[in-house]
């Protein structure tokens, strides 16, 4: 039996987990690949025109595998940390009964209900049962998947929190179970791979806070290869994954209380945190068109930057995004960073008599 | 305290009344307007839900009528409505006024936060904490009879023997509210009201037809939001009831298990509480359909998230009970002409389903 995991949405925060879990189980995983021009296409056609694009790109994904898959992974995320009223964007939460709605010969949907707020190993281990009821497996291999599931997902953290973006980590971790070696060992040779590299080097000319949800950030079709672009013009990235969970928790204090989003949140406390630690020259949020929830913390995170006194560019993405558009604004943006970096140093040297 | 709130259909009177009779100055919004509609196009976020907007042009109104704090309703979500109140306080400063905000979360949820707030209204009056309890009822109560009288125009005015009388009726009921000062007043101007309206010259005719109205709150319930659609449709001869009113008053008000029930009605189409009245309005276009409605409207404001998931899913609603859904998105740009379009080809479709219409654009 094939199942598919759609490589999109949560595929950048928790494929490992998925991916280990079924393939202990036994069975064989397969991901939808790389968004691509005819997977956008697909996924507009089944979807209302006013529907945000990650949503589209979702049901162009599951549309494709649905193709070739006996199941598809779609888990209905509603809860998963210990803030009660902390859930997901409304299309998070009704995307298994818009899948269903909207594609035409659906294989079996796999997509239980996540929700960890009260009892977070119980309520784990209750959804590793459910889909292995889902699925016909029974017992203890459902339990041992399920914790080499999590020691994978730990793993996977462990290098994102050593600098690796997402995709990055996940290749490493779809090295593992190709070849079978260890975990870690190969860590560090991915370590030296040149984009791993050139964010580890302090010496940048710029260092920039990109913000935005992992399914935006890390979808190099949607977003123009936007952190790539960014590189090449030697700007140091810091995303909202790079900062630890602890230091996001304490930007909570920033609002009177928190927006009812998962990934929204972690932009704005990851924004905020940046911010408020001058981490950086100026800060970039990535939004998604036809997003609800962008729409209010996009403004939230303009009015920080603008009291925090840091520069601040709002990229919208869509459908038509271009990449000479893109590159564009990106160039004049950086280019406007280093102008004003060089004034703030003269400025600061005529002051002062030396460099802050 | 020059105390103002969100505007949003009738109910601007029960709370003017409550916040007058409990000692501070009601600055009642002006009536909305383009003029307030751009005023909030122009500070909001461009891709905030319409609600969002006029809201905050409405406040920007009522600041300039001398409104120095705001009082307004919170919520855990998980749509953005829990999150305006937030968002407009920091805009509103953000362009240099001096205005506090006050959300009021849900009483349930977090009790302490509610009583310190209420609290601060309640002692600036001077006034006792059974009397704050006792005026809140008072307000539901207008509440009620505000959203009585609408219900009823509902029924009267796609018979009405000539356009405009019901809604000149409906005008000159809440007039007669708005001076009600206590409840004795208030169930008498209800009754005056409602007699009013019961007094409208009617034609001898049937309704063509019954559609049910869903959808999201806001665009729901303001008129100014949804282009009057009632009285569209009423002047089309069409009777239309729709699912919710402030008052969550509601048919099936009586049954124990709504919500339960609500679900279960839903869960063949949407398995899971999305947020806003997504579940819920999933569920009331279905029961229209046992009700033997002829449609549903399902009225939203532009890329709302909880509304996305419904449009989506009607389909497959419409599919499998053959049942016409009309789905209305408004945006600052629509406009009356267009959806008076779509709305009149809605009608003659359900029509001539029904076998009441015959070529040539005559109804039978
Ligand atoms: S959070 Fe925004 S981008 Fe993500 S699904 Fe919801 S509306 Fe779409
Ligand atoms: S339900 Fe719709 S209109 Fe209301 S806050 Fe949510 S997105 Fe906006």
């Amino acid at each position: 039996m094939r199942v598919g995991i759609p490589q999109t949405l949560t595929y950048f925060e928790f494929y490992p987990l998925y991916c280990t879990f079924f393939r202990e189980l036994g069975f064989e995983v397969v991901t939808s690949g790389e968004t691509t021009k005819p997977v956008m296409d697909q996924g507009i056609l089944y979807t209302v025109t006013d529907s945000c694009i990650p949503i589209k790109l979702m049901h162009g994904h599951v549309a494709e595998l649905a193709k070739t898959c006996d199941a598809i992974f779609v888990p209905r995320f509603v809860r998963i940390t210990g803030e009660e009223f902390e859930t997901f964007c409304p299309k998070f939460l009704g995307l298994p009964d818009m899948l269903n709605a909207s594609i035409p010969k659906l294989p079996l949907l796999i997509s239980p209900k996540v929700d960890l707020y009260r009892w977070p190993r119980l309520g784990l281990l209750k959804l590793a049962q459910a889909v292995g009821d889902q699925l016909g497996k029974k017992g203890l291999g459902v339990y041992r998947a399920l914790v080499k599931a999590l020691r994978v997902q730990t793993e996977f953290r462990r290098l994102v929190s050593q600098g690796l973006l997402p995709p990055e980590a996940i290749a490493v971790v779809n090295k593992y179970w190709q070849e079978g070696d260890s975990l870690v060992s190969p860590v560090e040779a991915e370590m030296v791979r040149p984009e791993a590299k050139i964010r580890g080097v302090e010496a940048h000319p710029i260092t920039l806070g990109v913000v935005g949800f992992p399914y935006t950030l890390y979808d190099n079709f949607i977003n123009s290869s936007l952190l790539n672009k960014l590189c090449s013009l030697g700007v140091k990235t810091y995303t909202p994954e790079m900062v630890s969970p602890a230091k996001l928790a304490e930007q909570a204090k920033g609002l009177p209380k928190p927006m009812f989003w998962y990934f929204s949140n972690r932009v704005y406390r990851a924004a905020r945190y940046l911010l408020v630690n001058k981490k950086i020259d100026g800060l970039i949020h990535v939004t998604a068109f036809g997003c609800g929830p962008d729409a209010m913390a996009d403004k939230l995170i303009e009015l920080e930057a603008k009291q925090h006194g840091f520069p601040f560019m709002s990229l919208c993405i869509d459908e038509h995004t271009g990449e000479a558009g893109l590159n564009t604004r990106l160039e004049a943006f950086v280019d406007m960073l280093q102008l004003r970096k060089g004034e703030q140093s003269e400025h600061n040297l005529s002051a002062h008599g030396q460099f802050v | 305290m020059n105390i103002t709130f969100p505007r949003m259909g009738n109910s601007y009177n029960a709370f003017a009344h409550f916040i007058n009779r409990l000692g501070h100055k009601a600055v009642v919004p002006p009536p909305l307007s383009d003029r307030t509609l751009s005023l909030g196009v122009k500070h909001a976020p461009e891709f905030a839900c319409i609600p969002f907007k006029i809201i905050l042009g409405s406040y920007l109104e009522a600041i300039e009528q001398g409104a120095d704090i705001i009082i307004t309703s919170g919520g855990s979500g998980p749509c953005r409505a829990g999150f305006y109140g937030i968002l407009h306080e920091r805009i509103l400063r953000s362009l240099g006024y001096d205005i506090e905000v006050v959300v009021f979360d849900s009483i349930y949820q977090r009790p302490k936060d509610f009583f310190a707030k209420a609290n601060r209204f309640r002692r600036a009056a001077g006034v006792s904490w059974p009397r704050f309890f006792y005026l809140i009822w008072e307000a539901w109560e207008m509440v009620k009879a505000l959203d009585e009288l609408e219900r009823l125009s509902l029924d009267v005015r796609p018979r009405e023997k000539s356009v405009g009388a019901t809604t000149r009726a409906l005008d000159q009921a809440y007039e007669i509210m708005a001076q009600a000062e206590t409840n004795v007043d208030i169930q008498a101007a209800r009754d005056k009201g409602l007699a009013l309206l019961r007094g409208v010259p009617l034609q001898n005719k049937e309704y063509l037809l019954k559609i049910g109205i869903v959808g999201e709150i806001y665009v729901l319930i303001e008129p100014f939001a949804n282009l009057n659609i009632q009285e569209m449709l009423g002047n089309l001869g069409v009777f239309c009831d729709r699912a919710i009113y402030l008052s969550g008053w509601t048919k099936e008000n009586t049954v124990a298990d709504h919500d339960a029930a609500l679900r279960r009605t839903a869960s063949p189409y949407v398995n899971q509480m999305i947020g806003g009245h997504g579940l819920e309005n999933v569920a009331y276009a279905i029961r229209y359909q046992q009700q033997g409605f002829d449609g549903v409207v399902h009225l939203a404001p532009f890329a709302c998230i909880p509304e996305i998931v419904v449009k989506s899913v009607f389909p497959r609603v419409t599919h499998e009970l053959d049942f016409p859904v009309l789905d209305v998105f408004l945006d600052e740009l629509t406009g009356k002409a267009g959806l008076q379009t779509r709305l009149e080809a809605f009608v003659d479709m359900l029509a001539f389903k029904r076998g009441k219409y015959q070529l040539g654009g005559v109804y039978t």
